[in-house]
């Protein structure tokens, strides 16, 4: 109760939730040298079972880097491809989306039929690892494996929603192969602009957007002929 | 008074002048603990005990580093140099277009020769130019998009018939690969049994072997049309395309250029065994295309 009840505590959510990364690591290597701890921990079998920790201590969501805000962000670009690119839209490099998204594209895949798990994780893990050797190679600039594997993993949400609906209507026609194709395209879009902006290739945009149509193909062929 | 004593004092002794600042810096010390480690920092030479021993040690290590690295850049560098990778993947818009229309159409085209890099300090040749600047000079990116493309196109066309599973990405794959390396193998094993020089690079060989995959494409969209005489013919064209680009553009890896020095040492029946060899790789297209087919 004392830990919630302590002003300070919510004055330092609210303070480090709106400052910026480094400079909310700042204040965090600060208030480890500069504050010393008033309150010992509680000792006991009570204290063991209770919720409260050292005070000033950061969240469970900071701490595994877990940013909703940015991860609705970063959706919401890939839904609205037609907004300008902010270049440093990917500078943090998060795996939290990709991962979701990824495991909930093999959720709505093994509802519908037999489970692809392994399939699913293998071909986005090999495939991410060809594109990022691709695209360090097409480009003079240095990019991180965590930063494609970011970009790649929110720009598959198109996709991830034909997964979704498959449970619902049949795919196996020319309306279905044109919805998936324009759902793939969709992916490949959002995720070439994040690219070109990222690598800074503007004279290269196709060629930058060919294996990435690629990869995103790939995952369509499984969504629309897996059963 | 003091600084006229301190002035002219470390003109002349060093280990005086070192005596002289620890016992400057001795009464600060416990004021704060920082200035310490500050004073340990400044003279860190007064703590070795024999510095020309302890360089030596240095340059000794420093070589064994060197010669490591000069080794694993002997042996790896010249296969997997991300330099001359990135040589591979410098390519335009342009390029891709006019070598796509070129595999394709390869039979007006006139020279096929590649074109030299001139240094522009006293031009002398310093290898080729990369594919962006010469359309002749072989590259990386579109082997591997008609490698990747080959594969994805088949597992589709399965789809449509019914009978796709996920295995069949790894298995269309491993035996993709698995003709491209009989293939390089035999060439290079020709290469090797004809004394041919190491001029051609093995990366070189790689992207020839892979432009077949561009034909093996066309060759599989044309299944859509169900007709099977339409499904042999653009096959039979793809082969001829293919096989005639690939004794174009071999030429000039396997038979050195009548400029070159080695020319000279090369008898007319090796030339025409070489001849013989390259008529074989373009001849060997049909098979290793109706394998992956």
């Amino acid at each position: 109760m004392a830990y919630y009840n302590n002003p300070a505590n919510l004055q330092y959510y609210d303070y480090s939730y709106t400052a910026d990364n480094s400079f909310n690591t700042q204040s965090r290597a600060a208030g480890f040298y500069d504050e010393p701890l008033h309150e010992p921990l509680s000792q006991g079998w009570l204290a063991a079972f209770s919720t409260s920790g050292y005070p000033g201590e950061p969240s469970l969501l900071e701490e595994l880097e877990i940013n909703f805000g940015h991860i609705k962000q970063k959706t919401t670009h890939v839904l609205n491809p037609f907004k300008h690119v902010d270049v440093h839209i990917m500078d943090d490099t998060d795996m939290a989306g990709p991962i979701l998204f990824c495991l909930l594209f093999s959720t709505f895949l093994s509802l519908h039929g037999r489970s692809h798990f392994g399939y699913i994780y293998g071909i986005a893990l090999l495939g991410s690892l060809s594109l990022h050797f691709v695209l360090r190679l097409m480009s003079a600039k240095n990019l991180f494996f965590t930063r494609t594997v970011s970009v790649l993993g929110y720009s598959l949400l198109p996709l991830v929603v034909i997964a979704f609906f498959k449970n619902i209507f049949t795919f196996n026609g020319i309306a279905g192969y044109a919805l998936a194709a324009l759902a793939c395209i969709w992916c490949t879009y959002a995720a070439s602009a994040m690219f070109v902006g990222i690598l800074q290739v503007n004279n290269m945009r196709f060629l930058v957007a060919y294996p990435i149509a690629l990869f995103y193909g790939v995952f369509a062929v499984i969504t629309v002929f897996s059963k | 008074m003091p600084p006229k004593l301190y002035h002219p004092q470390p003109t002349h002794a060093i280990p005086v002048s070192n005596m002289r600042v620890n016992t400057r810096y001795e009464p600060t010390a416990g004021f704060s603990g920082t200035s310490v480690p500050s004073v340990q920092a400044a003279n860190p030479s007064a703590y070795l005990p024999n510095s020309a021993t302890a360089q030596m040690g240095f340059q000794l290590g420093k070589n064994a580093v060197n010669a490591g690295q000069e080794y694993v850049e002997q042996n790896f560098g010249k296969w997997l140099s991300t330099t001359r990778l990135h040589h591979y993947f410098t390519v335009t818009n342009s390029y891709v277009v006019a070598k796509l229309l070129l595999i394709i159409f390869p039979w007006r085209r006139r020279s096929w020769a590649r074109k030299l890099r001139r240094s522009e300090i006293n031009g002398s040749a310093e290898g080729y130019c990369p594919p962006a600047e010469d359309l002749n000079s072989p590259d990386m990116y579109i082997p591997l998009m008609a490698f990747t493309t080959h594969i994805l196109l088949l597992c589709a066309l399965a789809g449509l018939q019914d009978d796709f599973q996920p295995e069949l990405f790894g298995l269309r794959a491993s035996k993709a690969c698995a003709v491209v390396l009989v293939e390089f193998l035999a060439t290079r094993l020709g290469c090797y049994l004809l004394n041919i020089s190491s001029q051609s690079q093995v990366l070189d060989l790689l992207a020839f072997s892979g432009y077949k995959f561009v034909g093996l494409i066309l060759t599989s969209l044309s299944k859509l049309f169900e007709m099977p005489w339409v499904t042999r013919f653009v096959f039979l064209y793809m082969y001829l395309a293919t096989a005639f680009f690939l004794l174009r553009s071999l030429k000039y890896a396997v038979l050195p250029e009548s400029t070159m020095a080695i020319n000279a040492t090369i008898t007319s029946h090796q030339r025409s065994r070489r001849i013989y060899f390259l008529f074989f790789i373009a001849a060997s297209q049909i098979l290793f295309m109706y394998v992956l087919s």
